[in-house]
């Protein structure tokens, strides 16, 4: 650890002394964004590594980082630099939902997907309830500048949010046109697995990039359009899924450790601080939900008491898919949504904080890991997979 | 001397944060933001990339990697993603409209085979056991990817809107390397019909 500590500490002081060359502000060529991005990949892993030897999750450890090196603490990564780096969080949206969607095999559920369904839909309709009601009330409370929060506005939805007076219509052209060009891109990238079978990787990235740039254009959403395209390919197409998972692999290390860097950069500090209460407590409520609605479920799906005990442990954890909605909430151009989208990030921030923290205590309870007997004993080491295969919602 | 620092600098770095890689997928990503922090740094200095990179791939490669086996397997892999992403923004810089253009291409091309012909047939006179120069001058005229790179880096070096000559200049070496291609082939193609025919 004392090397991953010192690595930061050189990256950080060739940095430093890199920016001191020119006064704050003033760039000559570019914003910079290329060296943001070699500089938030390298200390994003470190504090990941860090974090990971104090038992903490890699994902928090990316953000906090993100968060020291923005432009609201330290001061290394500029706003500028950030806004370039944009298209890269875009398609890092469509690789952690592509990557979710290729890993949700109905067929696998099928045989446990009532009970699966009553568990998951009653944990999340009481804790949606119960936060409806709670961002319903905090509205009003939410500090004034919070109505300015976030750099990330207008990244996403352009043109969305019923300028010309048909929401709706805009809405529905929206989600309907992300999810028709999800199935198309899912439909192609089979193709070019089951057809070419080469550089799947480099494909898929190739398609997501399109998708990014492409989506401004002619508004697409990368979630939407990724999330189909990775059911199209798992559930639709006779290409196996886990194939795509893991040809992208070796890529989604350094797209997740930006992504979550640039997100936490983003996070604008004193709106984050103003909110810490109210984001602790609807993350409480939010567990709170889970814990009631997931007793109602496994009582009507007729599951074991001990088991649905456990179970909102592994539904508290957030990460990719909920920052990347959080993101988008950002983006849009209500007023209501620019003041909520910091609560929102808080919320995810210390349900990142202490759901893997809860989700490993209860796998040890369970046997699952750590020192306990256990039918099927998992790898020791795994809270990364854990905290990855978290990632969808 | 502030390439020249920041290019060993970096390749120490380099050397540090590679060895400190677990796995290929760490050891990928960690390369992924060594090549990214190395050229970002001598952008936002104003400095040559690839000058800066290539000092620092030098100091990388003399300093021992031990354990490191699969390392050159790893640099081979993502080299050629960027390789492709690369030619691929070359080609979005290249505009054939302008007549300058042309004339500095046609300048260059006549330039770069004239030199190599004139430098194949000195070296056959220096040297005598040296292939004859038709032969070597196959060899001398193919265009590898520095001359690209080398203005692409300069098209960076102004941000999104590089200025018209140094378009002009991209134009020249892009198609410099295309024609170059097809009379290499031309060539060789003569040669073996020549030697069908003897």
């Amino acid at each position: 650890m004392i090397r991953d500590v010192v690595l930061l500490g050189v990256l950080v002081a060739l940095v430093r002394g890199a920016r001191s060359f020119l006064p704050p502000g003033a760039t000559v060529t570019g914003s910079g964004a290329a060296l943001a991005m070699g500089f938030v990949v390298l200390a994003a892993l470190y504090t990941g590594r860090i974090f990971h030897r104090l038992r903490l999750p890699h994902l928090t450890g990316f953000l906090l980082c993100g968060m020291v090196l923005g432009p609201q603490v330290s001061g290394l990564l500029t706003d500028a630099m950030l806004h370039d780096l944009s298209l890269v969080k875009r398609v890092a949206v469509g690789l952690i939902v592509l990557v979710a969607g290729c890993e949700l095999n109905v067929r696998a559920l099928r045989p446990r997907l009532r009970r699966i369904g009553l568990l998951a839909s009653g944990g999340m309709v009481v804790a949606w309830l119960l936060l409806f009601v709670f961002f319903w009330l905090a509205l009003p409370m939410l500090p004034p500048t919070a109505l300015l929060a976030t750099s990330l506005a207008a990244t996403a939805f352009p043109g969305f949010g019923g300028s010309d007076g048909n929401a709706l219509v805009g809405l529905a052209t929206h989600l309907g046109g992300s999810v028709v060009a999800g199935a198309g891109l899912g439909l192609l990238l089979s193709l070019y697995v089951s057809r070419v079978g080469r550089r799947i990787g480099l494909f898929v990235f190739a398609l997501l990039f399109t998708v990014a740039e492409a989506g401004i254009a002619i508004h697409l959403d990368p979630l939407l359009v990724g999330l189909t395209a990775g059911l199209v390919v798992e559930n639709a197409s006779p290409v196996d899924g886990s194939r795509v998972v893991r040809e992208t692999e070796p890529a989604t290390v350094p797209v997740f450790a930006l992504f979550f860097g640039v997100i936490g950069a983003e996070v604008h500090l004193d709106h984050f601080v103003a909110m810490a209460g109210l984001a602790v407590t609807a993350a409480m409520m939010r567990a709170t939900g889970f814990f009631v609605g997931t007793q109602v479920g496994g009582r009507l799906a007729g599951v074991e008491p001990l088991l649905v005990r456990r179970v909102p442990f592994g539904m508290i954890p957030q990460a990719g898919v909920a920052l990347a909605l959080a993101d988008l909430l950002a983006g849009s151009s209500q007023p209501w949504a620019q003041g909520l989208a910091p609560l929102v990030f808080g919320t995810i921030v210390v349900n990142e904080l202490v759901g893997p923290v809860l989700f490993r205590a209860a796998l040890v309870r369970a046997g699952e890991v750590g020192g306990r007997p256990a039918d099927e004993p998992l790898p020791p080491d795994d809270t990364e997979e854990r905290e990855l295969a978290s990632v969808p919602p | 001397m502030l390439l020249c620092g920041l290019g060993t600098t970096l390749g120490v770095v380099a050397h540090l944060v590679l060895r400190s890689a677990r796995d290929p997928a760490e050891e990928t990503a960690l390369l992924l933001g060594t090549v990214a922090l190395s050229a970002g740094l001598a952008e936002y200095l104003a400095l040559s990339g690839p000058v800066v990179c290539a000092l620092a791939g030098v100091v990388l490669a003399n300093l021992p990697l031990h354990g490191r086996a699969a390392f050159p397997r790893t640099l081979r892999d993502v080299e050629r993603p960027l390789y492709l992403v690369f030619l691929l923004v070359v080609g979005a810089w290249w505009q054939p409209g302008a007549w300058q253009a042309w004339v500095l291409a046609a300048a260059y091309l006549g330039a770069r085979v004239a030199g190599k012909w004139l430098a194949a047939h000195l070296a056959v006179r220096l040297s005598p056991e040296l292939p004859a120069p038709n032969v070597l001058v196959r060899f001398l005229v193919p265009q590898g990817p520095v001359a690209v790179l080398v203005m692409a880096a300069a098209a960076t070096l102004h941000g999104g809107a590089p200025p018209a000559p140094i378009l002009w200049a991209i134009h020249a070496v892009v198609v410099g390397v295309l024609a170059t291609e097809v009379l290499v082939h031309v060539h060789r193609r003569r040669g073996l019909r020549a030697r069908e025919a003897a």
